[in-house]
């Protein structure tokens, strides 16, 4: 047994059985090197994620599926996208299901969540994420990480529904959800409420923030997680 | 390190791009490929997606969302799109086949997404992919096969008879052609035929190149009263140069060359080798209405009433084809065929009863008539040349023409040819002339160069000798095109009057509408004015400036196009074009506007229709892909007219 795996078993890391490649792959990932944000804004690689889960709580609920999808140079690469379904020991409840359409028996026929979230690690590997809601999918995903495989996955977040107004100041705003700013700029979800539609649907939004980004002369990664983190302190201060 | 592509990222880009042509009719393989290739970028409003000029260009370009429009540098913003695209629409094709920098400069229109896909993924699509190749190289001529397709087996799926009159003729072929040598005596040919049960042999060379045709009608012609005995050799029998078309050619096609050409047997060919005989017989079974049938009824119509009778079986017929999904081209010629007939048999009955002078004459049809373009909406336009004897009373003869012409024109009325509102009729005595009289009258028109003139140029030039002495007509179209070329102004002004059309395609989304003149069509386009005509009017004046003396608008851009230096392909496209439009004009005439919600192509009668213009269309109530191929048509419309500015605009 690898020193990380000793680690895990003193953790006593849960239900999942870590084997070999999933060791491998939690390996290959501790050892990326931290993301740079301080080169050039267009030529920033992004991993844009969505979750689906039991629920909306995200202390209890559980994570049900995992979607993410590539930005570089501006461009989404269809191929280069990820998807995972978690194997739940019970289904999630109907109402849940009709949200999301993971159906009872894709649930438990899914992945062993170990297994399926290191998969995701080796997708994601250290690159800055991108969420709408952020903080609802990183809690999500660090949870199940550290639930799941003992490891602390905090990557830099940008919240887009906190970007999304500060380089729109011209939108309404009455603009909240993911749905009221894909729908501002036409951009059509193929399955709403799958992950990686909704990955997908995100991504093209953060398309359409990035080239105003460009226009607005913002420079870096690193600029644009400020710009963020500051409209999300003066929408705090408005009570929003 | 490998990625995993999401299988329902890949999916679901297949299945957005499946929703338009050409990625509808691709297999599921090549389409995996080219989703897992694309990249999909984000253009906000008013930026430019592609500049015109730089370096060749590097990707297709597919609209995934929203609207680009594409401009010549040139040409100021307030002018007017090139070209518009929306949602599934590939650009630029043209550059990226050729591999040069674009014409063109993109600019999104709206917020738009589009998928770019690689140039070297393009050309491997287009090396693996016929459905895309096709789509890349004749982009309009696919579209439009694809339509025509989609409105053949809409009615395939309505009859039971799966043998519509546009299958190919091979779909018929039963048994492969019994041929000959052409040195084998008539007695043994005539053995075999009997011994066979068969109507026709086939003379054959060596290679099985046939030479000629030998059927059971021939015994008595070409034997029994031609005096020839048994043992000669059965190539002073046979009919030599048998007609032959090609074993994908449609039905229809050797059905209208039997009622053109009154032959009963038509050779199907394969890459130059003979595969079998379709006979009046095959076609007749296959069909109740049959052309030869039409063709006979008309001939032999001893009455007014009967011809009239006839009249509706073709404009039946004519329906028939259409739903079939014949295209535009061979149903025009098809009416146009069947109206001569009738237009000759209505000439004889009108004889009957007015005789008109012994002396050479030719009726004319004008206009559509004479451009061989009539649709199923058509009043009359004709004229009469004729020559009297030296010495005789003009003025006499000429009455005793109009009489003659009037009856004509009256019968015409009455077989569904409406009289031509504005007069123009051989029963008026304005164009009831002798050749000398014409060429005045043509003199006068090119001299003067105005208004009445041209207008009277754009019905008159069209002429066409649809009965009597042809080589009057050919006079006077000699005369025209030895006079023409010394009136520079005459066509300068021809242009002029040519251009103020144009083709309706704006900034918008589809189309701009023009309502009508009263605003009393709301949404609509009237496709003579703005569809046919613009290819129609550029087509004479190429015809007249070069020498053409062809007079149908296909003909007349096919035969200029070389004098032209215009590429095959180019002429190609705008000859598609231009029967596009006139067969949505057909559609549109034979009972509604062109529409079907869900499957492509297709057309239904819809009897809610407040107001039926028979030339009007809501371009809404196209589907999706009729649509596109009449942008793309009067894209042709536009590109024609562009050349006309070139070629003659100092």
């Amino acid at each position: 047994m690898s020193l990380l795996g000793n680690w895990l078993a003193a953790k006593n890391v849960a239900q999942s059985v870590v084997d070999g490649p999933v060791l491998a792959k939690l390996n290959q990932w501790r050892d990326l090197p931290e993301a740079d944000l301080s080169g050039p804004l267009d030529r920033q690689r992004w991993l844009v994620v969505d979750v689906e889960t039991t629920g909306l709580d995200m202390h209890r609920d559980q994570l049900l599926a995992i979607g993410a999808v590539v930005v570089e140079g501006r461009l989404i690469q269809l191929d280069q996208s990820f998807e995972v379904v978690l194997r739940q020991d019970a289904p999630s409840r109907e109402a849940n299901i009709l949200i999301h359409r993971i159906a009872g028996g894709e649930q438990v026929d899914g992945i062993e969540p170990a297994e399926a979230l290191a998969s995701f690690l080796e997708f994601a590997q250290k690159l800055p994420c991108v969420a709408f809601h952020a903080a609802f999918d990183e809690t999500m995903l660090r949870r199940a990480c550290r639930g799941h495989l003992g490891i602390d996955f905090s990557p830099q977040f940008v919240d887009l529904a906190h970007l999304a107004p500060a380089l729109f100041p011209e939108a309404p705003s009455a603009l909240r959800s993911l749905d009221d700013w894909v729908a501002y700029f036409s951009i059509g979800i193929h399955a709403r409420h799958r992950a990686v539609a909704d990955a997908l649907g995100t991504a093209q939004l953060f398309q359409a923030l990035l080239a105003r980004a460009t226009e607005r002369n913002i420079a870096s990664a690193q600029k644009l997680f400020s710009m963020a983190r500051d409209q999300r302190w003066l929408a705090g201060l408005a009570g929003r | 390190m490998p990625l995993q592509p999401a299988p329902s990222l890949i999916a679901s880009t297949i299945d957005d791009l499946r929703r338009h042509a050409p990625f509808d009719a691709m297999d599921a393989a090549i389409l995996q490929y080219i989703a897992s290739r694309m990249s999909l970028a984000y253009f906000a409003r008013g930026a430019t997606v592609l500049a015109s000029g730089g370096a060749p260009v590097s990707q297709l370009f597919v609209v995934q969302k929203g609207l680009v429009s594409g401009m010549e540098p040139s040409v100021a913003a307030d002018e007017g799109a090139a070209l518009t695209l929306s949602e599934g629409e590939c650009f630029p094709v043209g550059a990226l086949i050729a591999q040069r920098p674009s014409v063109l400069t993109f600019t999104a229109r709206e917020d738009t997404f589009c998928y770019l896909l690689p140039l070297t993924d393009f050309e491997h699509a287009m090396d693996v992919s016929r459905p895309f190749r096709d789509f890349a190289t004749r982009r309009i001529a696919a579209l439009l096969e694809q339509s025509q397709r989609s409105v053949q087996r809409q009615y395939t799926s309505r009859v039971s008879d799966a043998h519509s009159l546009a299958s190919p003729l091979k779909s018929i072929i039963r048994r492969p052609p019994v041929t000959v040598p052409p040195d084998v005596p008539v007695r043994q040919v005539l053995e075999t035929m009997k011994a066979l049960r068969i109507g026709s042999v086939v003379v054959t060379d060596t290679a099985q190149r046939p030479l000629g045709i030998f059927t059971e009608r021939d015994v008595l012609d070409r034997i029994a009263l031609a005096g020839i005995a048994q043992d000669a050799p059965i190539e002073r029998a046979m009919t030599p140069n048998p007609f032959a078309l090609q074993s994908h050619a449609a039905l229809f096609e050797a059905a209208q060359a039997m009622a053109r050409h009154r032959f009963r047997h038509v050779l199907v060919m394969e890459e130059g080798r003979l595969i079998g005989v379709v006979s009046e017989r095959d076609l007749f079974t296959l069909q109740r209405l049959s052309l030869g049938e039409i063709a006979k009824s008309i001939e032999q119509a001893g009455d007014v009433d009967a011809l009239s009778h006839a009249s509706h079986e073709v404009r039946r017929l004519a329906a028939a084809l259409l739903a079939q999904g014949v295209g535009a081209e061979q149903l025009t010629q098809f009416v146009t065929t069947l109206n001569d007939a009738i237009a000759g048999r209505a000439l004889a009955l009108a004889a009957e009863a007015s005789p008109p002078p012994d002396v050479p004459w030719c009726w004319l049809g004008l206009g559509s008539e004479g451009r061989m373009e009539q649709t199923l909406a058509t009043d009359q336009d004709n004229a009469l040349i004729f020559v009297p004897a030296a010495g005789t009373d003009v003025a006499a003869v000429r009455q005793s023409f109009l009489a003659f012409a009037d009856h004509a024109n009256r019968i015409l009325d009455q077989c569904g040819f409406p009289l031509c509102k504005g007069d123009i009729m051989a029963r008026n005595s304005r164009w009831c002339l002798t050749l000398a009289e014409w060429q005045e009258t043509f003199g006068h028109w090119l001299r003067s160069a105005n208004g009445d003139a041209l207008l009277n140029a754009a019905i008159f030039f069209d002429f066409r000798a649809l009965h009597g002495d042809a080589a009057l007509a050919q006079s006077l179209r000699d005369w025209l095109g030895a006079h023409v070329a010394a009136h520079p102004l005459f066509l300068l002004q021809m242009v002029n009057n040519a251009l103020q059309v144009r083709p309706p395609l704006g900034l918008l989304r589809d189309f701009v509408k023009d309502d009508g003149d009263d605003g009393e069509f709301p949404g609509t386009i009237d496709l003579k004015k703005y569809g046919t005509r613009p290819f129609v009017d550029a087509a004479r004046i190429f015809a007249l400036k070069h020498g053409v003396t062809a007079s149908n608008t296909a003909e007349r851009i096919r035969l200029a196009a070389p004098r032209m230096r215009m590429h095959e392909d180019e002429a190609a496209a705008i000859v598609d074009g231009f029967h596009f439009v006139q067969l949505l004009r057909l559609r549109n005439q034979e009972g509604g506007n062109a529409s079907a919600p869900a499957p492509l192509g297709g057309y239904q009668a819809d009897a809610e229709a407040p107001l039926h213009h028979p030339n009007r269309i809501d371009p809404d109530q196209l589907n999706e892909l009729d649509r596109r191929i009449l942008k793309e048509a009067l894209r042709q419309a536009r590109k024609l007219q562009s050349r006309l500015e070139l070629d003659f605009k100092p």
